[in-house]
């Protein structure tokens, strides 16, 4: 009996409570927290820019590069073409 | 989206920050810990609430962010203590070396005070879903209706969850009473 009175108390324990106070400090950290994460994620999007950038000056380069050896490729066939008296069949004038 | 109707970041603040700082402090107990998850909360709020669509008052959204965000420190928490378990737990005797200091909740009545450590205690025992409905009802006042669409539960499983809280409570109380009186 004397048991169930004292759990009784102890439920009602939070009656009455009033509002704990967070620290006045908080809203400031929250502040620059806010400000922290925003240079993070402007940071991150500088880096993310600066590789796609990248990535895309390669893939140019990369073209250019195939570009430049398929010409020369072209070239050397034709000048072969010439040397040994092969005629270039789209300029046959068959009038 | 309601962006037009939201106030600003910093009304937000004035309006909740006592509200979401007893939210936390009611699961983790501790003063630096929960405003540790305070700040948590608002730099969530500040981030999400261009996204937020409105679809729940802000109120109660806010208290999801700061459940969410209570529960996930909780659990990490746990984490890391399962992790050092071998070199914490026992000292060199083999006694159980850690053990949780009692809460002392700063707006608790002074006579209160020992009861309401001991609750705290017990709380910490329940389930996830049991204890919130808990301290959403017994701590922040909410009303059965206002708790559903927090924990987006019916009125009657709140209502459930809220008979249930107290039962075991009751139980864990009085099995903590009747292994007292044997020691």
């Amino acid at each position: 009996m004397e048991q169930e009175k004292k759990i009784e108390e102890i439920m009602n324990s939070f009656d009455g409570m009033r509002r704990a106070q967070p620290s006045p400090f908080i809203y400031s950290k929250i502040l620059q927290r806010i400000e922290g994460y925003n240079k993070e994620y402007s940071n991150t999007r500088l880096v993310w820019l600066a590789a796609a950038s990248f990535a895309i000056l390669i893939i140019l380069n990369f073209l250019v590069i195939k570009n430049t050896v398929a010409d020369k490729k072209m070239s050397s066939i034709e000048s072969q073409s010439q040397g040994y008296n092969l005629v270039n069949v789209n300029t046959v004038n068959y009038n | 989206m309601h962006t037009g109707q939201l106030p600003s970041f910093s009304e937000i603040y004035e309006t909740y920050k006592d509200k979401v700082f007893n939210t936390v402090i009611s699961y983790l107990q501790n003063q630096e810990d929960a405003e540790e998850v305070t700040q948590d909360v608002f730099v969530e709020v500040h981030r999400s609430l261009q996204s937020f669509e409105g679809k729940s008052s802000v109120g109660t959204w806010i208290y999801k962010i700061s459940i969410n965000k209570s529960l996930d420190f909780i659990r990490s928490k746990n984490r890391k203590k399962r992790f050092a378990f071998i070199t914490n737990l026992f000292d060199e005797k083999g006694d159980v070396k850690h053990e949780q200091t009692d809460f002392n909740h700063p707006g608790i009545k002074l006579e209160n005070k020992e009861n309401a450590a001991l609750l705290f205690k017990t709380i910490n025992e329940l389930p996830e879903n049991q204890r919130t409905a808990f301290i959403l009802a017994k701590v922040e006042g909410l009303s059965y209706s206002e708790i559903s669409q927090v924990m987006d539960l019916s009125n009657s499983a709140v209502e459930s969850l809220l008979v249930r809280a107290k039962q075991n409570l009751q139980k864990k109380l009085s099995n903590y009473f009747s292994n007292e009186r044997r020691v």
